[in-house]
């Protein structure tokens, strides 16, 4: 084993640093991640441990254009008015019933992130939700907290459900099917014992139905319909490669892409309105933490914790343990920090394990299971949390505020039993995962 | 064309004042925003009416969902006890900080400009720290037609 050398010690601790100040919010994560790789490069190149080059290759290019290629048409559909058309149709379905009201939004939504950015279904469908609960003189917290927390699960069943996943694809090489065969089933498990949980969690809330129907109406509900067509066909070219992508060993990017330049020549929006659409900030945060933690790698210092950490895992027997251990370090991290971080750095650790002749394929559903449930845990653990509590925070509804207490009180319960339900199933069918 | 032609004089919303107050000084001069001013007179910021009804009467899910609204949904409309619960809040709470101000000197394509960069549809005129009222779009165009050209 490799001695701890200086430049392990300096690289760990700028990372360290830089992942502190991400944390603290004392700056912006994107400008703190900037920062932190400036450094880590600035650093690397004098102590001639990390180059210019190997930063930018460090850069998961397929993370952060598939990335960019969703933002884009997410942002070419949302002004078509579809995600307002579902609004006005499932309050239709619901008929009044705050149960199946709350099943069919959390399905809605959950369904939406499984192949789009969950993040901007829950901007879209929280004011909608507010005004659907105002419309039946509901209480929309629960509405509102079902809908983040079951789009985080949702969106732990793909490929491209959530960011963390896309990383963890990327890495490790796994096709949008093998993503969806693995993870598809314990997210449904998961899913649909978490729905049930918050119809026993919220039983006073919904208690009563909400008496007289009251219905949005949809003549005004697509606002472009023909830009609502060809975005939609765009789409299914997208979900259609992403099935295929391996067989014509295409990057889920340039599947991503390939729809995207469909999108570009039919509907021909108007390029600022189209980049003003894409999360930069979101982009060039993931391009520094990848740099970051590609400067602790090139110091040596991952590979000598992942060769301590292949010691355990390298036992068949222990490789389940280990798997359970990391879905929960996982999963009770992402409760109280960004689930990126954590992600971006256990990537090469998990890697490295794989040239010690660990067994890595369980360790990367387990990652994926942790990452994706564990943020239900708090307001803050997932991005689409914290938009949930602002909607109560904006909708002046009494009984409606989302406080950070309200949300454990809920949330916490909730991570512990999904978190059951998917070390059940993963225990229970781990061959699958091997 | 001079801006002075087409000045509302106004009074001034400050500390102390009701919301309801402000509300009727906007209804009596007909003009969308009036200023809001310190202790010492100065404009630091401005009560507007649209401000204003969205803070009261229009949560933001309405506004974003308001092409799904059906026109029978008859308990939208204002209900007579809430506003009988706005009007003599203080008007502090309604403010808001930015004021665009203009010297009466300027001209009127520079107003124009002004209100379209600022989103708004109102300037306040003043000399120095002096106010000296409000002029509206309508009012510019009021100039315009007496003008008899555009």
């Amino acid at each position: 084993m490799a001695d701890f050398s200086d430049s392990m010690l300096v690289s760990a601790l700028i990372l360290v640093l830089a992942y502190a100040l991400i944390f603290s919010e004392k700056l912006h994560r994107t400008s703190a991640a900037i920062l932190g790789a400036v450094v880590m490069i600035g650093v690397g190149m004098g102590m001639d441990f990390y180059t210019q080059e190997e930063a930018i290759a460090a850069v998961d290019a397929n993370t952060i254009l598939l990335l960019a290629a969703m933002m884009m048409l997410v942002s070419l559909l949302r002004p078509t008015g579809a995600f307002e058309y579902m609004a006005v149709y499932i309050t239709r379905w619901a008929k009044g019933d705050a149960r199946l009201l709350l099943i069919y939004l959390s399905l809605a939504v959950s369904l939406i992130s499984m192949v789009l950015d969950n993040v901007t279904t829950v901007i879209v469908f929280a004011p909608l939700t507010v005004l659907i609960c105002r419309l039946l003189r509901l209480n929309p917290m629960p509405y509102l907290m079902a809908e983040a927390m079951l789009s985080n699960i949702g969106g732990a069943a793909t490929l491209v459900g959530d960011p963390p996943n896309l990383m963890i694809g990327s890495a490790g090489k796994i096709s949008f099917n093998d993503f969806l065969f693995h993870m598809g089933p314990p997210v449904v498990v998961v899913w649909a014992g978490t729905v049930l949980l918050l119809l026993f969690l919220f039983r006073k809330q919904m208690r009563r139905g909400a008496g007289e129907v009251r219905e949005l109406v949809d003549t005004h509900a697509i606002k472009d319909l023909a830009g609502l067509q060809k975005i939609l066909v765009s789409l299914a070219l997208v979900v259609g490669l992403f099935f295929v992508h391996h067989h014509f060993h295409f990057f889920p990017a340039y599947a991503a892409f390939v729809g995207l330049a469909l999108a570009l020549a039919l509907m021909k929006p108007d390029m600022d309105v189209l980049f003003n659409g894409v999360n930069w900030s979101v982009l060039f945060f993931f391009a520094g933490l990848f740099m970051i933690v590609g400067g602790v790698e090139a110091s040596g210092l991952l590979n000598l914790f992942g060769n301590s950490l292949a010691e355990m895992a390298r036992e068949p027997g222990q490789l389940l343990l280990a798997g359970l251990m990391l879905m929960w370090i996982a999963a009770v991290l992402s409760a109280v920090v960004d689930n990126i971080p954590f992600t971006v750095t256990m990537i090469p650790i998990i890697l490295g394990l794989e040239s010690s002749g660990v067994n890595i394929a369980p360790l990367w559903w387990a990652l994926a299971l942790g990452v994706g449930l564990g943020g239900n845990g708090t307001h803050i653990g997932a991005t689409a949390n914290i938009i949930a509590v602002a909607e109560s925070e904006h909708s002046n509804i009494p009984g409606a505020r989302i406080t950070p207490a309200a949300w454990m009180r809920i949330g916490i319960p909730t991570t512990f039993f999904s978190l059951i339900l998917a070390s059940l199933f993963y225990s229970l069918f781990f061959d699958i995962f091997r | 064309m001079n801006l002075e032609e087409i000045l509302i004089p106004t009074e001034v919303a400050q500390a102390g004042m009701s919301f309801g107050d402000a509300l009727a000084e906007c209804v009596k001069q007909n003009v969308p925003g009036i200023p809001f001013v310190d202790g010492e007179g100065k404009i630091v910021g401005r009560f507007s009416l649209r401000h204003a009804f969205r803070l009261t009467c229009v949560p933001r899910d309405y506004i974003q969902g308001a092409h799904l609204l059906g026109d029978d949904l008859d308990y939208m409309d204002m209900a007579e006890e809430k506003a009988e619960m706005i009007l003599p809040q203080p008007v502090e709470g309604y403010v808001l900080e930015d004021a665009i101000q203009l010297n009466p000197g300027a001209q009127v394509m520079k107003a124009l400009a002004i209100m379209e960069q600022f989103n708004t549809g109102y300037l306040f005129l003043t000399d120095g720290d002096e106010y000296k009222g409000v002029i509206t779009r309508v009012g510019i165009a009021r100039l315009v037609l007496n003008l008899g050209c555009c």
